[in-house]
């Protein structure tokens, strides 16, 4: 065998050999799926609106709902309801719709504490209106330039 | 008398022993004998001399074969758990004490963002409580 041929035969027996190994130890790493009926009643009482793709989705990502679960099961249950809730009304939100609200989460954790409280009660404020003057208000806010609306959470935003 | 062990070649006796005596005047001989080879007897004791070192190293082969395989194969072992290793390093952020801002991308859009604190209705139109928050705060605007 020449000298010249070592360095290659090297090569072929790593990649062989790394092959033969990959897919082995890879499986290690990778949970197995979760079936929907081995949740606990609390699990799939708060996981609910996932139930339909439940089974589709991958490992991982379930591992990691049912880890968040077992804090909300612990939750009283008018809370556990208000997660469910907001579970179910995320998942009728377009794809646009989320990144939005993920971009918008991003701005609300950079305003100043006092700023995401008003958030927060001018939201629980307007929940408790009725229908009418809810419709009233959202009606006088579209009548509004787009740079108007943004102005007090940029406001916020450069203190 | 030679014991057998001292009449092994190549072992280090000191001249005055029989056996050293009898192989040093075989080696004269030798040596005598072998200026006296034609030349053609001498090229075919070479080539003799040459396809005998050809088999040796045929033999030698698999030899070879095993000495680069143990390194190989320990390297690619290395290399192996070096590149399994390294997209494991992060998975303890995934067993970390749950916070929003670390669980709101590694959930792919499965779930909202900290359902606990805050309804997705809230960041979904943050900007229209925004200016709600501002004319609860200047009633004169409202």
């Amino acid at each position: 065998m020449t000298l010249s041929a070592r360095p290659l035969l090297s090569l072929i027996l790593a990649t062989l050999l790394g092959s033969l190994a990959a897919p082995a130890l890879h499986a290690q790493g990778v949970p197995a799926p979760t079936a929907w009926n081995s949740l606990t009643p609390a699990q799939r009482d708060v996981l609910a609106p996932l139930r339909q793709q439940w089974d589709t989705l991958p490992p991982r990502r379930q591992q990691r709902m049912l880890e968040k679960s077992e804090q909300w099961v612990t939750l009283p249950p008018q809370k556990r309801e208000e997660i469910r809730e907001r579970i179910a009304h995320w998942q009728q939100m377009t794809p646009a719709e989320r990144k939005q609200a993920r971009e918008n989460q991003r701005l609300f954790r950079q305003l100043p504490p006092e700023q995401r409280e008003q958030l927060h009660a001018a939201y629980k404020r307007f929940q408790q209106l009725p229908p009418d003057r809810r419709a009233q208000l959202m009606k006088q806010w579209h009548a509004m330039p787009p740079a108007q609306r943004l102005r007090w959470l940029h406001r916020g935003q450069g203190r | 008398m030679n014991t057998p062990d001292q009449s092994r070649p190549g072992t280090s006796r000191p001249d005055n022993i029989p056996g050293n005596r009898i192989e040093q005047r075989a080696r004269a001989l030798y040596h005598e004998a072998a200026r006296h080879i034609d030349p053609a007897t001498a090229g075919r004791l070479r080539a003799a001399r040459r396809e005998a070192l050809a088999s040796t190293q045929q033999a030698q082969r698999p030899h070879h074969l095993a000495r680069w395989l143990v390194p190989s194969g320990a390297c690619a072992a290395i290399a192996l758990a070096a590149l399994l290793a390294w997209p494991s390093a992060p998975h303890p952020v995934a067993t970390a004490p749950v916070t929003a801002a670390t669980t709101a991308g590694e959930t792919d859009n499965t779930l909202p963002p900290d359902p606990e604190q805050a309804d997705p209705n809230l960041y979904q139109n943050l900007d229209f409580y925004g200016w709600l928050a501002a004319n609860d705060s200047q009633p004169s605007t409202r």
